[in-house]
């Protein structure tokens, strides 16, 4: 593995030294792999397999994917804020209520103070695969979350999120 | 029957399995990648658990349930 890493590494500084360098071709020949098998998870990234996942991650069919099984993941008051507003809240022993936003970046916002904590996943998956891990860290491994999570302290960053926090504030009362 | 997901880019991958043998080389696909992944930084959870049992994190195979999502490892954005 580490082998594989450092190979597809050093081809990358070689491959900005040298425009011309068919990178993606030779990773492939020299790793040994040949048709799906260089996609996998732990087999090293090239950058044609970068580009193909970060597109499937954002196609329609992962995300209608992606969603359908986010829903079937929430209770009951979570999948109706999440048709209501888009998003939905999470109760986090000790910490409040935190929102999951769907978007990718500070994403999860804190009711009580207004922070917003960003914890991505490394690999590219669709924002409905995010908010579902976010949701699953958060209630059942928050300790993680947080220490993973960047924090911002400033008070959401738009009218959008403000009217959001509002209006779910109010249905949670 | 048990299903493993593991989150992706094409929303998830799916293995199903049991104890039976027909299903014994996807058993060893799934404990193999289910190890694999946590060995590099995953997070698995037991979900749909039945009988209003929370979702639970989980990292023994042979305590894996009816439906398990397996998470790639997360980073701070």
């Amino acid at each position: 593995m580490i082998g594989l890493r450092s190979g597809w590494l050093s081809r990358l500084r070689r491959l900005f030294r040298d425009p011309d360098d068919d990178f993606d071709s030779r990773w492939g020949e020299r790793a040994g792999l040949r048709g799906g098998l260089g996609r996998n998870l732990d087999m090293g990234y090239p950058i044609r397999a970068w580009t193909e996942q970060a597109a499937a991650a954002r196609s329609q069919a992962s995300e209608l994917r992606a969603r359908r099984l986010l829903s079937r993941m929430l209770n009951a008051d979570q999948r109706r804020e999440l048709q209501q507003h888009g998003c939905f809240t999470v109760k986090v022993r000790d910490r409040g209520i935190f929102c999951i936003l769907p978007r990718s970046t500070f994403n999860v916002l804190s009711l009580e103070t207004g922070a917003a904590y960003c914890c991505n996943i490394e690999a590219f998956v669709p924002i409905s695969d995010l908010m579902l891990a976010q949701k699953l860290l958060l209630e059942n491994d928050a300790d993680r979350f947080f220490a993973v999570a960047n924090r911002r302290a400033e008070v959401c960053a738009g009218s959008w999120e403000e009217e959001l926090v509002r209006s779910l504030g109010r249905s949670l009362r | 029957m048990k299903t493993l997901r593991i989150l992706d880019s094409s929303g998830d991958r799916v293995i199903d399995f049991d104890e039976t043998e027909p299903t014994a080389l996807a058993r060893r696909e799934a404990r193999a990648l289910f190890e694999r992944m946590l060995a590099s930084g995953s997070t698995a959870f037991k979900v749909n658990r039945g009988d209003g049992r929370p979702d639970e994190k989980v990292t023994d195979f042979s305590a894996l349930e009816n439906e398990t999502i397996v998470v790639p490892r997360v980073v701070g954005g």
